[in-house]
């Protein structure tokens, strides 16, 4: 009987071992970050599990950065962005929306389409001065983004052509 | 098609746009002092936070037909974030008692899951932030480390 008890014992305990590794290994949490960052911020996850978002490297300047689900890292610049690119969110084709910051500090969206192919583009009405211009926040299935102006803080919806 | 906002400066309100323009003001819980509806999917329900008039801080979500319910993760000093996705699922970020950022993860069903970044420091501000999840679940965020260099992560259950 005393046998059977330690047995019993030792089987309830293996089981807890057991148990404790398997809901620990129920959650995986990645880490990453793209080659010479020395801050990373991801923002957006699509349905296909494609990360976009941006990082700082050693000299402070801001890069966009894709993840792909596979993990395959590809950084990214708007054309014209001397003060970094900030992509804010991906679509389910993989269109990136997004602004820029241009030398003046004057932010300008843009759309980077699945291949790599980056348009900019201006929210009408958008000023033209330090901290004014287009931040581009949100893109939809059909490639269309949205965007705010500072300088006059209405929400609007321009075609981002891809 | 409908947008998200608050409303007022130093007290904010939440507010529901429609496409055709239509604005439903205070989209917010009962006793609400200021909230923050920070996302809508396409069923029309809407997450966010918002702190009640005691100072206390908690989460909801909101039904196309204006239905609440309100959650609350324990530990929570005050929230930073909320979204979710199309199977109501919600994801958030909040400071603890001693500032110590923390994230999480609600199912539909209400079951609650920590998400914690192994790296993550402990120190001030120091911690796990999500910021992004998709419709399988699946979430992307940053941690800060001991020394606040921040990673980025790719979270699944």
């Amino acid at each position: 009987m005393r046998n059977v008890c330690s047995l019993l014992s030792l089987v309830f305990v293996a089981a807890l071992v057991i148990a404790v590794p398997l809901s620990a290994h129920s959650q995986t949490l990645t880490p990453f970050d793209p080659t010479g960052s020395t801050s990373t911020f991801p923002f957006s996850i699509n349905p296909a599990g494609a990360i976009t978002g941006f990082y700082s490297d050693a000299s402070f300047a801001n890069h966009g950065f894709l993840r792909d689900a596979d993990g395959t890292i590809t950084t990214f610049d708007a054309p014209g962005a001397a003060q970094g690119t900030f992509p804010q969110q991906i679509n389910p084709a993989g269109s990136i929306a997004g602004y820029y910051t241009d030398a003046s500090s004057v932010n300008h969206g843009f759309v980077r389409a699945a291949d790599g192919t980056i348009r900019t583009f201006e929210a009408p009405g958008a000023g033209p001065h330090t901290f004014q211009g287009t931040t581009a926040s949100s893109i939809n299935p059909g490639g269309r983004s949205q965007e705010t102006t500072p300088t006059r803080p209405s929400l609007l919806t321009a075609s981002s052509a891809l | 098609m409908f947008e998200l906002g608050t409303s007022g400066f130093s007290v904010p309100r939440g507010f529901l746009r429609a496409a055709d323009g239509t604005i439903t003001a205070n989209v917010d819980p009962a006793n609400t002092f200021s909230s923050n509806p920070g996302a809508i999917n396409p069923n029309g329900t809407i997450a966010g936070y918002y702190e009640d008039i005691s100072a206390a801080w908690h989460f909801f979500l909101r039904s196309k037909g204006g239905v609440f319910t309100t959650f609350d993760i324990p530990g929570t000093r005050q929230i930073f974030f909320a979204t979710f996705n199309q199977r109501d699922t919600v994801t958030g970020t909040y400071p603890d008692a001693s500032f110590v950022i923390h994230s999480f993860l609600r199912t539909a069903h209400g079951a609650i899951t920590t998400i914690e970044a192994p790296g993550a420091g402990t120190g001030f501000f120091q911690g796990t932030f999500v910021n992004s999840i998709n419709p399988a679940g699946t979430i992307t965020g940053h941690y800060t480390d001991t020394n606040y260099v921040a990673h980025g992560f790719v979270w699944s259950k």
